[in-house]
């Protein structure tokens, strides 16, 4: 739930619970008030037919609404009473509630039943206005306080949400620590503070490390070169069998350092973004030259290839790093497929799927696509290709896939 | 032939040297921009060996003056630095070839070779060697006037073996010299066992002396005496 509505709906909440609270109360209130009212009105009038009675006869008494009526009584009761009461209006055709005062005067010795009837209606009237009026103020509270989230959830959330949106496109690896929209918010403000020296620190530390792997891997091309060379020397002076034989392993090992070399290169290039021409590449061409590049090692593995459903697909993206790209399956697939077996290439529905016949089991998908992740006894597979390949595949936003099935390895990738 | 090695690292520049003095070219070196800026300017080469990164300078720099002053130097870039990107800035820029460090020297040898084929021999791209004519330009070998019909492969491994004459040649340079940075595919090195048997078959069926050796597990060579 958005943080600000959880904060209006408890507001409205507390709203409405004392609404639903207050407003009988104060109706109650109003209504007691105004019965009070009357009910003084009504003793005050008793009060005056009193001293009216007092000084002329009963037949001299006239009530201008026939509000009054005064009837001579026998006993006294013990108090005056108040009730309200519905009477008929014969007028308005309607029930009017009244309220009415019985009471016995004693004037002269002689005993008044006194009965004075007072409308309610403009009494009532003003306790329904008020009513309609509270409900009114809550309707428009409410509309108010739902206003108020909604501008509160553009404006002073925007940044936020902005940060938010900003930090889950945020990768370390493409260099842009983003700039955060200016609020005036005190909290949003310190969070986006910290998010930047958290951002720049992250940023210097990569670029630092990045540096490292590069210049590590420049420096130590020349050493290599030298090595190579006087290797190249000494294979031309007078060597015995045992002696050549170690020169062929040093020979080894030094490719295998450049080999190192160049795909720690690669990758800190990919990621560091310096790939940026890019064209359209028909794929079919690119799988051809493959097919081409790998049939010299494929006769000598007697390897069967099937290149099967090849449409055009073409893509656009830098032609250096999509050539990598399949290579790398290519020769991944080559390097693990056993003597004898089967590649099958697929190119459809805009996906590209390099399939081999299994050696052994499943690989593990989680880590397969990790550096230096070596599933394989094969001493020349450095555990660089398929992380190269999922660099590539992540810069473009294509889905590189590895599913195991029917005794197959099997590599897709989903140009979008 | 006179060849210019412009590298800083004294070691590397050594053995290059030792090497292509063996194949009788005339050989200086430069470890500076400066110095070496001072020697292109002072004589011709048939090709220059030119590291990019110099303590002083860049070797582009000296590229850019070569084709400013439009010599016909033969320029090969060495350098540390492999990506395509920089082998086609280099190769932009003027050079006719691009070795990424670390390199086989009879690589080198046959990238030199080739090179100043290209610029000196305007026409005339023909390597001879006894009875053997090769024509690099039509790709064409003959032995004693007979032409031989050589896959690309073999033709490739005939040139590499008489650039490289009288040298032992480790398996894993012509390897790699035969298939580029896929040479790592392979688990062993059979296939150019089968690329130099039927080189040989040819040969010797068009009547050419028997000039590649097998040097006990190390290698091959062209040995011509």
């Amino acid at each position: 739930m958005k943080l600000i509505r959880y904060i209006v709906i408890r507001y409205s909440l507390y709203t409405i619970l004392l609404a639903l609270l207050l407003v009988p109360l104060f109706y109650l209130l109003v209504q007691h008030i105004m019965i009070d009212n009357l009910d003084e009105a009504l003793i005050f009038e008793k009060n005056w037919i009193n001293k009216k009675l007092q000084t002329g006869s009963l037949k001299d008494f006239t009530s201008y609404n026939n509000s009054t009526t005064i009837t001579p009584a026998t006993a006294q009761p013990a108090r005056d009473s108040f009730y309200s009461k519905n009477i008929f209006i014969p007028d308005d055709q309607e029930w009017v509630k009244h309220r009415i005062l019985e009471a016995v005067l004693h004037i002269n010795g002689q005993y008044y039943h006194v009965q004075i009837e007072k409308s309610m209606l403009e009494g009532e009237d003003l306790v329904k206005s008020t009513l309609l009026l509270q409900l009114g103020f809550i309707f428009f509270l409410l509309i108010g306080v739902f206003m108020i989230n909604r501008k509160l959830s553009k404006n002073i959330f925007h940044p936020f949400k902005d940060t938010l949106n900003k930090l889950s496109l945020y990768r370390v690896d493409n260099h842009r620590v983003p700039e955060f929209t200016d609020t005036r918010i005190i909290e949003f403000q310190q969070l986006n503070r910290s998010l930047e020296l958290l951002l720049h620190r992250n940023a210097t530390l990569y670029k630092a490390q990045k540096e490292f792997t590069e210049n590590a891997s420049h420096e130590l091309q020349t050493p290599l070169a030298v090595i190579q060379s006087k290797l190249d020397l000494l294979l031309q002076t007078p060597v015995s069998r045992e002696q050549a034989g170690l020169i062929e392993e040093l020979t080894n090992g030094i490719r295998k350092l450049q080999k190192l070399n160049r795909s720690l290169l690669l990758l800190t290039k990919i990621e560091n973004n310096q790939f940026p021409e890019t064209e359209q590449i028909l794929l079919a061409r690119i799988i051809e030259y493959n097919k081409e590049q790998f049939s010299g090692r494929m006769k000598e593995k007697k390897l069967r290839l099937i290149v099967q459903d090849i449409t055009t697909v073409a893509v656009k993206a830098n032609s250096s790093l999509i050539e990598i790209l399949v290579s790398n399956l290519f020769s991944n697939a080559l390097r693990h497929t056993p003597h004898g077996g089967t590649i099958t290439v697929s190119l459809f529905n805009n996906e590209l799927s390099i399939s081999n016949t299994a050696a052994g089991a499943a690989l593990d998908p989680a880590c397969i696509f990790h550096r230096f992740n070596k599933q394989s006894a094969d001493s020349k597979s450095m555990g660089l290709g398929l992380q190269i390949c999922k660099k590539i595949a992540e810069l473009y936003d294509y889905q590189l896939n590895y599913t195991f099935k029917d005794g197959q390895h099997c590599f897709t990738v989903l140009f979008s | 032939m006179k060849v210019l090695i412009i590298e800083d690292e004294a070691s590397l520049s050594k053995s290059i040297a030792t090497y292509l003095r063996q194949e009788s070219y005339s050989v200086e070196t430069a470890s500076t921009y400066a110095d070496a800026l001072q020697k292109v300017d002072q004589f011709d080469y048939d090709c220059i060996l030119l590291d990019i990164m110099l303590p002083d300078g860049s070797g582009l720099k000296i590229l850019r003056t070569l084709k400013q002053d439009k010599r016909i130097d033969g320029i090969i870039i060495i350098s540390a630095k492999d990506s395509i990107d920089d082998k086609i800035a280099g190769l932009q820029s003027g050079a006719d070839d691009y070795l990424a460090k670390p390199f086989y020297l009879p690589e080198l040898s046959a990238r030199i070779a080739a090179v100043i084929r290209r610029r000196r021999f305007d026409g005339n791209n023909e390597l001879a060697l006894n009875e053997i004519r090769v024509d690099t330009a039509s790709r064409m070998v003959r032995v004693n006037d007979t032409a031989i019909d050589l896959t690309k492969k073999e033709f490739d491994l005939l040139i590499y073996f008489i650039v490289n004459k009288n040298r032992v040649l480790s398996k894993t340079a012509i390897a790699e010299h035969l298939s580029g940075a896929d040479a790592d595919l392979y688990d062993n090195f059979d296939f150019i066992y089968a690329h130099i048997k039927n080189l040989k078959k040819k040969m010797a069926a068009a009547g050419a002396a028997d000039y590649l050796k097998s040097v006990y597990g190390m290698g091959y060579k062209f040995e011509v005496t």
